[in-house]
């Protein structure tokens, strides 16, 4: 789309667990690039390795876990190469993250207003004035009123929604380049959402920040998203421009999804993707998805390569490129 | 305030106890503490004396009153009043105290901390040993350890006594390993189980550093627990205070207490149990306070 380089390059990113029961690998094969300005959707059941991938870009992932391969290019910079002071640098001044549950993620004991200045006092030489300021401007900016009020009350004083815009002043406060949201709006009110929602991506816009947006909601992905990648078992099962994927998805995982979705219209029972995903250790080999697939083949004891089947749409599936055996299988999934 | 009430009937429970600590013991009050060969008269006089021909409510009625006058009554041994007595043992057990306090928090808590954050390192290993080998020396045996060590044999202290800012090391030394045992292994746990919480991550996220993710936000919240076991402590030390101080004739509450014992001073002995059970009262609300002061979840009724 642009001639820009990409804001975040991840490639083959393979991160693992030692635990005792053996390694499990919960990203193994991980591939995308982000652009300036772009919103990219990371979409897959729980376990499926999208908020590893996400820790791992930020290099936060915990001991047992160790990031063990691949590269994380974000901005030209080697992600994976710089020392921890230098990653320190990165993190909540250029790459910043909000999370899943506004409840747990604050400090209960310490005043919002301090939570809010620290990336500034981390990563700025403001004086107290201008930090102060700063803060105030950022909640007015994410909707709290009497913000100067505020500064001092303590996270329990506000409410789930409340929390999570003192979450994105927080994340935003140093118009990162790319925010990293972990299921931003899954633990709020149904009514809350979408303003949460809207909010983000408001903002991220006016700082032309990348929203690598982590959820398990394929409405918000086609409604917001510029690009989507579908995650099985620690891989990247398809990926693409959202309106090209979610309309023509082309392999069957994703099938599953689309089909298993309530939908307004209709009297059909949902058709749901039956079995669980796998635990995905060393020894798994073939696809990963074969065991639950409707479609499944001899071939598929081998482990699929990706298909690029249209511009920038790719498929983890070694049927995607023949079009005629797609044709066939989508018409058999009840997709047109 | 319901804490405050609650304390208040803790307080009145114990002074009920302690009165009738003395009639609970089988046999007559005052032919206990004179002794078998004491002559009958003798016996009257003192059971007069205490009060112990009255009703026992009105003696109750007393007692209380004169507590409320600050009168604990007379030492039967040293024929002055309680009051004065035990004015002198405070600030010497008090100092005691503190200072093994100062030493278990000073030594205990950053070490608790190291092991806490660095769980299952030998960082780790060596802190459990410590706070293991600490809950388990018994203050009394380590105590005339430290004087056969650092007073006989090397001549460095002095054996027991007071007087110098040096008098007080082997008592402290040898009271504080139970409450520096105690307060590293909490300390350990409850930075441990922060170190998992949601918010260190976010903290982590914002690009601060090991510093400020642990002494900030880490510990914050974990010394709610550790001000609680701090607090415990004291308690405990008390306790240990009792046998520190006759190893080392320091001249605290715990001597007194022992003296009076076994010379069967009840008026003191009574005072002493009364005083203590005071001291743990007031130091659980000053924990409740601090909680507030902390956590402002926290709130009074």
């Amino acid at each position: 789309m642009s001639a820009e380089h990409p804001v975040l390059s991840v490639r083959n990113l393979r991160t693992e667990f030692a635990t005792r029961e053996g390694t499990v690998v919960p990203v193994s094969d991980v591939s995308f690039d982000i652009d300036r300005g772009q919103i990219f959707s990371l979409v897959g059941e729980s376990g499926s390795g999208k908020s590893v991938t996400a820790m791992s870009v930020m290099r936060l992932v915990r001991p047992p876990g160790r990031i063990t391969g691949g590269s994380v290019t974000f901005d030209d910079t080697d992600l994976l190469a710089l020392n921890q002071r230098e990653m320190k640098r990165v993190r909540g001044s250029q790459i910043s993250m909000i999370f899943q549950d506004p409840m747990t993620s604050l400090n209960p004991v310490l005043s919002v207003g301090d939570q809010i200045a620290e990336p500034l006092r981390a990563h700025t030489s403001m004086n107290k004035k201008q930090v102060s300021d700063a803060v105030v401007e950022a909640l007015k900016d994410v909707g709290i009123p009497r913000a100067r009020r505020r500064l001092e009350d303590r996270p329990h004083q506000f409410s789930g929604g409340m929390r999570q815009r003192v979450m994105i002043a927080m994340a935003m406060i140093n118009r990162p380049k790319l925010l990293i949201a972990d299921e931003p709006t899954t633990a709020l009110d149904v009514t809350i959402q979408a303003q949460i929602l809207d909010l983000l991506l408001e903002i991220c816009q006016q700082s032309r920040t990348s929203i690598l947006l982590i959820t398990h909601d394929l409405g918000v992905v086609a409604n917001i998203s510029d690009k989507v990648a579908v995650m099985y078992a620690g891989q990247i099962h398809e990926t693409g421009p959202t309106q090209e994927v979610m309309t023509q998805p082309r392999g069957p995982y994703l099938w599953g999804l689309l089909r298993s979705m309530p939908r307004l219209q209709g009297t059909d029972a949902l058709d749901p993707i039956r079995g669980q995903p796998p635990l995905v250790t060393e020894a798994l080999t073939g696809c990963r998805f074969a065991p639950r697939c409707a479609f499944r083949a001899e071939a598929c004891n081998t482990d699929p390569p990706s298909h690029i089947v249209a511009t920038g749409h790719e498929v983890r599936c070694h049927f995607a490129p023949d079009s005629e055996w797609v044709r066939q299988a989508r018409a058999q999934a009840g997709l047109p | 305030m319901r804490r405050g009430f609650h304390a208040l009937i803790i307080l009145w429970l114990v002074t009920v106890f302690v009165f009738l600590m003395i009639h609970i013991i089988p046999g007559d009050p005052a032919r206990l503490m004179l002794g078998d060969r004491a002559r009958e008269q003798d016996v009257e006089d003192l059971r007069a004396e205490l009060g112990l021909d009255r009703p026992l409510p009105e003696q109750y009625g007393n007692f209380v009153a004169g507590l409320f006058q600050g009168d604990l009554g007379e030492s039967i041994r040293a024929r002055r009043p309680v009051v004065e007595l035990v004015g002198q043992a405070l600030p010497p057990t008090l100092l005691l105290i503190g200072a093994s306090l100062s030493i278990a928090f000073l030594v205990g808590v950053p070490l608790g901390v190291w092991a806490g954050v660095n769980r299952g390192g030998w960082a780790d290993r060596v802190a459990l040993g410590i706070s293991l080998a600490g809950q388990s020396i018994a203050p009394f045996w380590l105590g005339l350890i430290l004087i056969a060590v650092f007073a006989a044999r090397l001549g460095w202290l002095p054996t027991s006594g007071t007087g110098t800012p040096r008098h007080i090391v082997l008592p402290a030394l040898a009271l504080a390993p139970t409450a520096l045992g105690m307060v590293l292994r909490v300390s350990r746990v409850s930075v441990m189980e922060v170190m998992t919480e949601d918010y260190i991550r976010t903290a982590e996220a914002k690009g601060l550093g090991r510093m400020t993710v642990v002494g900030k936000h880490a510990f914050k919240n974990a010394s709610i627990a550790i001000i609680t076991v701090m607090g415990l402590q004291i308690g405990a030390l008390l306790g240990g205070a009792i046998v520190t101080e006759t190893v080392f004739a320091w001249p605290g509450i715990g001597r007194l207490a022992v003296d009076s014992l076994i010379s069967r001073d009840w008026p003191v002995v009574r005072s002493v149990v009364l005083l203590s059970a005071i001291a743990l009262v007031v130091m659980n609300l000053v924990i409740d306070v601090a909680y507030a002061a902390i956590d402002k979840r926290v709130q009074f009724e």
